[in-house]
């Protein structure tokens, strides 16, 4: 429990919950779910465009507005804890082949 | 790169040195007496049926609800967990206002946070030594850890009538409460002991009235100990919820920590079988008697007049005034003189009656337009780990903070920094 690696995410003493984390990727506007200590997935994007697309990666540059739908369905996501059943299902892995403990 | 990184593993090492409680070993009691506030939580939230069971759960989850209860001990080992939640109201400022947000939420009028709270806060005040769990059988730290934890709480139930009629409300619900006698007498020691922590808060709400409905000599109303005590068959109810709690909730085999007599959970359980001893052993317990041990009904009467000698006992755990002034200045920290008209008496008063469960958790307030994400205080926020602004920007959506997505700099011996923030979490959690 106390190994090195777990000393290191001690002195982040702001941080969000408990083994499953949601994160905003700012770059692209997708939404990032971490749980356990090996498993992740992106899970889509809370901000759509007008036509009610998502835009990953902002590439054609359309102004995003917030879905509350989407949001509603990440905070159940952390409030039911189904972080890990989502990632479990999803699967997905990173192009680039570096495991998720590396983000 | 890899200078970078190994500059910061060096520096945190030595940051480790001075800050000895973030490698502070946890104990098996600390956990176990996690998952048995846990179990509770659920078992209160069934029966508090307004309530969704994830989002109290969750609540309770949270290391903030467990960072206002950090002990008042000797160790440093949570001073700097104790700091952002027991800062005096009267010098909040926004950015205290920020960080003790979440506390604030949980504990309004959240009863059962309250709960909780105690029970950390005992359980880490009163946590034994490593010499002292080799040495002592641990089955003796239990018992007063309910006794303890059953006090706090009633003493939580005092400070939200005494609230309440400090704030001029008197339609409380009129039953047919103690008359005179031992539980008078101990409403009476109790309202003595909790109204001068009560007052302050009372005129900084409604300083009109409370100036002149109250002497400033500190002198308990007498119309207090009425209110109190015309409450308490709400005392009752709780107690009852309580008990039930715990009968659902405690698993016995928790309590039985070592194979020598019966535990105070035992006692509970065999308590619940006999209605008319029940109320009578809960209250013996809340209000700081001894454990019960008896089992014939002719016991009550002994344990009923016990409680009012024993009540003198609620003074004595030293941490009882302080969870009262933290739980006051939790329900008010947001309370500033030119905030005072957006919250209302009225909306204060919600507050303290509110049911005793905690609020639905809530993500982050994300701004309607991804622009204005984009080119707001995010752009220039930096990470918390390395001080730059990150190359690809992750915003946590549960703590509001930035850290870098996937970047080397941020990388402890191959764990990237949102798995960190993840792992801090939880081992806060952990650690109480």
């Amino acid at each position: 429990m106390a190994d090195s690696r777990t000393r290191t995410g001690l002195q982040h003493t702001r941080a969000c919950s408990n083994g499953n984390g949601a994160f905003l990727l700012l770059s692209n506007s997708i939404v990032l779910l971490l749980t356990g200590t090996n498993r992740g997935c992106m899970w889509g994007s809370c901000y759509i465009d007008a036509h009610g697309e998502e835009d990953i990666g902002l590439r054609r540059g359309r102004p995003l507005f917030l879905d509350a739908a989407r949001v509603e369905l990440v905070r159940r996501a952390v409030v039911q804890a189904n972080i890990p059943s989502i990632c479990q299902s999803a699967m997905q892995q990173l192009v680039s082949g570096r495991r998720w403990t590396e983000l | 790169m890899q200078l970078a990184s190994t500059l910061q593993r060096m520096e945190f090492e030595s940051r480790v040195e001075q800050e000895p409680h973030a490698v502070a070993p946890l104990s098996w009691k600390q956990v176990a007496s996690f998952r048995i506030v846990l179990r509770a939580a659920i078992a209160l939230t069934k029966l508090n049926r307004n309530r969704t069971p994830e989002d109290s759960m969750f609540r309770l989850l949270l290391p903030s609800s467990f960072g206002g209860g950090a002990p008042v001990s000797t160790s440093t080992s949570t001073t700097t967990t104790t700091t952002t939640t027991t800062t005096p109201s009267s010098s909040t400022s926004d950015d205290q206002m920020e960080t003790t947000q979440p506390a604030v939420s949980l504990l309004e009028s959240d009863l059962f946070s309250v709960l909780v709270q105690a029970w950390c806060h005992w359980q880490a005040a009163a946590l034994p030594t490593s010499a002292e769990v080799s040495t002592e059988p641990s089955s003796s730290s239990a018992e007063p850890a309910l006794n303890t934890l059953a006090t706090l709480a009633w003493h939580a139930v005092v400070l939200q009538v005494l609230l309440r009629f400090g704030l001029g409300d008197t339609d409380a619900e009129l039953c047919d409460g103690f008359d005179d006698g031992s539980e008078g007498e101990a409403v009476a020691a109790a309202v003595t002991r909790l109204w001068p922590l009560v007052l302050p808060y009372v005129r900084q709400l409604d300083p009109s009235s409370a100036a002149a409905r109250f002497e400033d000599d500190g002198r308990v109303p007498p119309q207090a100990v009425q209110a109190v005590r015309a409450r308490s068959y709400s005392f009752f109810k709780w107690l009852y919820q309580l008990r039930t709690v715990l009968l659902v909730a405690v698993v016995p085999e928790q309590w039985r920590l070592s194979d020598s007599g019966s535990t105070t959970g035992e006692m509970l359980v065999d308590a619940a079988i006999e209605p008319p001893r029940d109320f009578a052993s809960l209250m013996a317990l809340a209000l700081g008697t001894r454990p019960l041990t008896a089992t014939d009904g002719s016991q009550d009467a002994e344990v009923l007049s016990s409680a009012t000698t024993l009540l003198d006992r609620i003074g004595g755990p030293s941490c009882l005034s302080e969870f009262a002034t933290r739980w006051l200045e939790n329900l008010f920290v947001s309370l500033e003189p030119s905030s005072t008209a957006d919250h209302t008496r009225e909306q204060y008063r919600a507050r303290i009656d509110a049911p005793p469960l905690a609020l639905p958790f809530r993500l982050v307030e994300l701004p309607t337009s991804f622009d204005k994400l984009l080119l707001g205080a995010a752009r220039t926020q930096t990470c918390p780990h390395c001080h730059e602004v990150p190359s690809i920007q992750a915003l946590c959506l549960i703590c509001n903070a930035i850290v870098c997505y996937g970047s080397p700099c941020c990388a402890e011996a191959g764990i990237g920094e949102c798995t960190l923030v993840r792992w801090a979490r939880w081992l806060a959690w952990l650690a109480g």
